[in-house]
């Protein structure tokens, strides 16, 4: 679907078209779920970020000047709120004296077998790495934007983001050479 | 050494000169070509995406629809408490001023009141820790940090303040904005807690 279209969709919803709304939340909540999911490491946080990203999309879509795309608008957010999730369960895990929460697997919505253990190996590589390189490695490796997109939704300079970058790649492959 | 030189390439760390110098080698050394496609195709094996339970997708837009009414109604909630408290202050003020009988202020005041506390039943009832956790103070909190208490007198402090909540259970409801949040967890972090 072409920017043009996302211009229409949100257009369409601040002149009071619900149902544009639904049509814009079935476009990117994949890419926001498996955005946070791969950032957070299981389902009931990406679940949260992603209820959060779609409340905000609702909220605050007539702020939206389209002076971005609408996706690197939505990454900007999911990224946003991710983070500070990361620094929020931090905090928590500090304020809990040194509790650590395990999600249970039990809500996951992946149903098949195989994959599923191929995530879990991934999530735990994921979680070894920085925030800040998991970030970049998520947004480029998996999403496949370019830095100039990833510059935008983080805030970073293009050089901090290669370097982060180049140390995550270097990281995920000690550990898949290690598995 | 060739490790660290595919991991520049693929990071797009290399210049002009070392990008080509690279490319010409990949077309020629074929150990160097083995070993940069085993590097490749281990990261490319990680793009999967598993099968999900297509439930979940398909009834978001109708959680999201009910939690932005749930979050309306508290709002709503909140703006009509706070008007009704406004309007018995004013009342409070103005009417005697107007020698209007004070039986008759008496009781307005006293319908205000009750309506007021019933509406706040409501809305305990409806947001569970939410309205607690906005009492937490986190300047308390940070200010103690800084005095390089102990996890348990930090835990006193918690449980002092909230009777036995869960510290993260306030944490969880508490309404943090974004810049506290980045502010704490720095703060933390200099105080090498985290």
């Amino acid at each position: 679907m072409s920017a043009k279209e996302d211009k229409e969709l949100v257009i369409d919803f601040l002149n009071g078209n619900e149902a544009a709304f639904n049509l814009l939340v079935r476009k990117y909540q994949n890419k926001i779920y498996w955005y946070a999911r791969r950032m957070l490491g299981n389902h009931s946080d990406a679940d949260e970020v992603t209820q959060e990203v779609l409340i905000t999309l609702y909220e605050k879509l007539n702020t939206f000047k389209f002076e971005s795309s609408l996706s690197t608008w939505i990454y900007k957010i999911t990224n946003s709120k991710t983070l500070n999730l990361i620094r929020k369960q931090k905090v928590r895990e500090f304020m809990s004296l040194d509790k650590i929460f395990n999600k249970s697997a039990s809500d996951d919505i992946i149903n098949d077998f195989e994959n599923a253990e191929k995530l879990e190996l991934l999530e735990k590589a994921l979680k070894q790495i920085p925030p800040k390189q998991r970030e970049v490695f998520v947004l480029r490796h998996f999403e496949e934007l370019s830095y100039n997109e990833i510059a935008e939704i983080t805030g970073k300079a293009v050089g901090t983001l290669k370097a982060n970058y180049f140390h995550a790649l270097k990281k995920i492959t000690e550990l898949i050479n290690n598995e | 050494m060739n490790e660290e030189r595919i991991l520049k390439y693929l990071s797009d760390l290399m210049n002009e000169a070392e990008k080509s110098e690279f490319e010409r080698e990949l077309s020629t050394n074929e150990m160097l070509r083995a070993e940069y496609e085993k590097i490749k195709n281990g990261l490319n094996e990680l793009k999967f995406v598993p099968k999900t339970d297509e439930t979940y997708f398909r009834n978001l837009p109708v959680n999201i629809r009910e939690r932005i009414s749930r979050k309306k109604k508290k709002k709503y909630y909140r703006t009509f408490v706070a008007t009704a408290a406004f309007t018995v202050l004013i009342l409070f003020f103005i009417l005697p001023q107007n020698n209007k009988d004070n039986s008759e202020l008496l009781q307005t005041n006293f319908d205000f009141t009750y309506n007021i506390d019933q509406i706040n039943e409501e809305i305990y009832s409806n947001t569970s820790l939410d309205e607690i956790a906005e009492g937490f103070s986190l300047d308390r909190y940070l200010s103690n940090l800084s005095k390089n208490v102990s996890p348990e007198e930090v835990e006193e402090y918690l449980d002092e303040e909230y009777a036995g909540i869960p510290a993260d259970l306030i944490l969880e409801n508490l309404q943090i904005s974004d810049t506290e949040i980045e502010r704490i967890y720095n703060e933390l972090k200099k105080e090498k807690f985290l």
